[in-house]
């Protein structure tokens, strides 16, 4: 259109541009303290009239679309290393809780006897056993040493059990965590779905960009990449894949596979995929961090917590049954069970501190040398001990898991830098900057101030123009 | 680079979090004085730590043995002194004996005599904490029987202990004892006290057969005899007590040596695990004034934007 009536008409649709980035720029501002939020602009492109052999005709602005300024490239990173600092986390909270309950707080002048908390505590334990072999060792007619050394046996079995329940508590635990993650991944994976199908049909005609639902799915897409290992592409149908390893979990709007938890009889759990019906065996993610905690460092401890157990049993059996107690008899184990929980003193000595078989001969009360022995084993390094004494296995359980934690640690303070420095490259790109959006504000409030002030220089003309009628 | 509004507030906060972080560590280490209070701290040092208590413990427990066996080697040393002092006595009353002396005056020697073979008796049976002392590892009982004649003077002592003693460590792989044996038959490497058949001597029998011949009045015998066997006895007892003296001597040298490595085992146990107050109030002091200057230059960036100036 040409002449008054064009130009009114293009006053007008600059009017509605300008409003359009007044009301963008507002909703940038709003969504300020959103992290999710991508600041959106306005793609504008003058519009113009052609006409065979005539000069073309500008007639002003039009809005074309509106704009996410957004890097996928820089999210995909972002979703892989949230991946693993998610390991990490879990990894690093399950490990704090080893440290507490199984503890490896260090009371550097220990008393002997005295319960100095955690570990620890197995180190003196472990100490006062040996004094009192020795109490014994000195006097060994004397019941109340016999009893005092029985009563120290029996504080460390019983310490060795404690460590064993608790590490079970923990597995316990970390299950019932794998549990809760199970139902957030599953949940997270129906609003994934959810979403592509709103995405689909808003972007229907390839006109319009549903952006506020990409933000979402953005978020969405973190909150799962935390919990599990993602891998997005799209298929040949142009449908959005997510997948977990060779599982895909979504195509589309379909949800494809989602976790299933399956109790063992032995006690513990497994996940699989409820379609496929394979395991589910993740390397990274809070998932991946679960699992190594489980059948990593808690088992090791596990492991070697009963290694000292059945050192215990084997090494001291051994030993105190070819031995003779005060009333000449013989064949008795100092110990009995089978594992770290089922250890304790037999309770018929306990009771009967006679009972225990001190001497190599019968009717040699102040014989020692089975005690000796029991002594030199305390000290000696063990085949069934993997070559090291009861002292170094108790110092190695404590001090590997002391390096775990410190190398997860630092693992751990590193990835979160590197997550950090991604952050902030990704809230430079997309973050709102509010000077920027005052800026944009005033620019559009003169524009929208300039095309008013043509609209009413043209309804003055028009008025003009029908005065002349008259 | 672009900033966002976001990124100032949130990079704050991220070094606010570090720093309060060491702040902790540092507060914890200066009000315990440890440097190592989590085997995650340091774990090779908390490694070490705990072998070096358990050698703590192991020192402390090899003291406690040596002091016991300290007390029986005293004990001992007594009990010999007593025995010598009777083998003295018999040993002056023998050279007394001789033909110059009436028979009243022997029979008077002879129940002297006869009096410290029963206090010898008595001797040998000594109880240390409930247990004979001379008994070896049958020490739950008497370390002698004596066999008495109608008149019920002893006329033979049996010895009813076995020739085994009993050791305690001192030191890793190294035992000690200061247990005498009573008697040894043959099969005993141990010296015995009071009887030896290695050595051919038996305490008792000489006493005994000296107060017989006293009774009898048999002066002969006493001179070619007694009098040598006597000699021999007191040298044998002489022979115990700088033995009781040779090993206590070497227990004090024990103890000596525990007191220097606890004292060396203290230094390294306080090196690794305890901090540098210095150092560490210092580090607290610089942490806390980056805190400070972040928090007050946090805050004066973070109020200003364009629009304090836009009417």
């Amino acid at each position: 259109m040409s002449g008054l009536l064009g130009t009114l008409d293009m006053g007008n649709r600059a009017l509605q541009a300008q409003m359009k980035g007044l009301e963008l720029t507002g909703h940038n501002l709003a969504n300020v303290n959103n992290p999710g939020f991508s600041r959106q602009r306005m793609e504008v492109d003058a519009t113009y009239q052609l006409e065979a052999g005539q000069q073309s005709r500008g007639t002003g602005v039009a809005l074309q679309s509106i704009q996410q300024i957004r890097d996928q490239i820089l999210d995909a990173q972002i979703r892989s290393e949230k991946s693993v600092t998610g390991f990490l986390e879990s990894k690093m909270t399950g490990l704090e809780y080893m440290q507490a309950g199984l503890g490896s707080v260090m009371d550097v002048f220990s008393q002997d006897g005295q319960l100095t908390g955690g570990a620890n505590g197995m180190t003196a334990l472990f100490n006062d056993f040996t004094s009192k072999l020795h109490e014994v060792a000195n006097d060994p007619s004397s019941r109340s040493a016999r009893q005092s050394f029985l009563d120290a046996a029996q504080n460390l079995t019983g310490k060795i059990q404690e460590t064993s329940s608790q590490a079970q508590k923990l597995q316990i635990r970390l299950d019932d965590e794998i549990k809760t993650l199970t139902g957030e991944s599953n949940e997270l994976i129906a609003q994934l779905a959810e979403l592509n199908q709103s995405i689909q049909k808003v972007e229907r005609g390839g006109l319009k960009t549903a952006n506020e639902l990409r933000d979402q799915r953005v978020e969405i897409l973190e909150q799962l990449g935390t919990l599990m290992p993602l891998e997005i592409s799209t298929a040949e149908n142009g449908k959005m894949l997510v997948q977990s390893g060779a599982t895909i979990l979504i195509e589309g709007e379909n949800v494809l596979n989602t976790l299933l938890i399956e109790p063992l009889p032995e006690g513990g759990l497994i996940l699989n995929w409820n379609n496929d019906e394979t395991p589910f065996k993740p390397q990274e993610g809070r998932f991946g961090g679960l699992f190594d905690l489980k059948s990593g460092a808690l088992n090791e401890l596990q492991v070697q917590n009963d290694t000292l157990a059945r050192g215990l049993m084997e090494i001291f059996n051994g030993i105190h049954s070819k031995g003779f107690a005060k009333d000449g008899s013989t064949g008795r184990n100092l110990f009995i069970g089978t594992d770290a929980v089922s250890l304790e003193v037999d309770p018929a000595i306990l009771q009967d501190p006679n009972l225990l078989q001190a001497s190599s001969r019968p009717d040699e009360a102040g014989n020692n040398e089975i005690i000796q022995k029991m002594i030199t084993a305390m000290n000696d390094k063990q085949a069934q001990l993997d070559g090291r004494n009861f002292v170094e296995v108790h110092a190695d359980m404590v001090s590997d898991l002391g390096l775990t934690i410190k190398n997860t640690q630092r693992a751990l303070e590193d990835q979160q830098s590197l997550e950090e420095l991604m952050q902030k490259q990704r809230e430079s790109i997309s973050g709102v900057s509010i000077d920027e959006e005052m800026t944009q504000l005033v620019k559009y409030q003169r524009a929208f101030e300039a095309s008013a002030k043509l609209i009413g220089i043209v309804d003055e003309m028009l008025g003009t123009v029908l005065s002349m009628s008259r | 680079m672009r900033v966002s509004t976001q990124m100032y507030p949130q990079s704050l906060l991220n070094q606010l979090n570090k720093l309060t972080g060491q702040q902790q560590t540092l507060q914890n280490q200066v009000s315990t004085g440890l440097r190592v209070q989590e085997a995650s701290d340091d774990p090779a040092a908390a490694r070490k730590m705990i072998q070096w208590q358990t050698d703590m413990s192991g020192l402390n427990q090899f003291r406690k043995n040596i002091a016991a066996q300290q007390d029986l080697a005293k004990m001992n040393h007594g009990l010999v002194q007593s025995l010598n002092s009777i083998s003295s006595r018999v040993h002056e009353l023998a050279i007394k004996s001789n033909d110059t002396q009436s028979p009243e005056t022997l029979n008077f020697y002879a129940e002297e005599v006869n009096s410290l073979i029963e206090r010898a008796s008595e001797l040998v049976n000594t109880r240390f904490h409930g247990k004979y002392l001379l008994a070896g590892t049958a020490e739950d009982s008497p370390a002698f029987s004596f066999e008495r004649n109608e008149d019920g003077r002893i006329i033979g002592a049996f010895y009813e202990g076995n020739g085994v003693i009993r050791s305690v460590e001192s030191s890793p792989g190294n035992q000690v004892s200061a247990q005498w044996i009573g008697a040894n038959d043959g099969t005993s490497e141990e010296p015995g006290l009071i009887q030896d058949t290695d050595l051919e001597f038996d305490v008792f029998r000489d006493l005994i057969a000296f107060r017989d011949h006293l009774l009898s009045g048999d002066t002969k015998l006493i001179l070619e005899e007694d009098i040598g066997r006597l000699e021999q006895v007191e040298d044998h007892f002489l022979h115990f007590m700088h033995r009781s003296g040779a090993v206590q001597t070497r227990l004090e040298a024990s103890i000596g040596s525990l007191n220097d490595q606890e004292l060396a085992l203290t230094g390294m146990i306080s090196r690794e695990g305890e901090v540098d107050m210095a150092e560490t109030i210092v580090r607290l002091n610089e942490v806390q004034y980056a805190y400070q200057a972040a928090l007050q230059s946090g805050a004066k960036i973070m109020n200003s934007s364009l629009m304090n100036y836009l009417r």
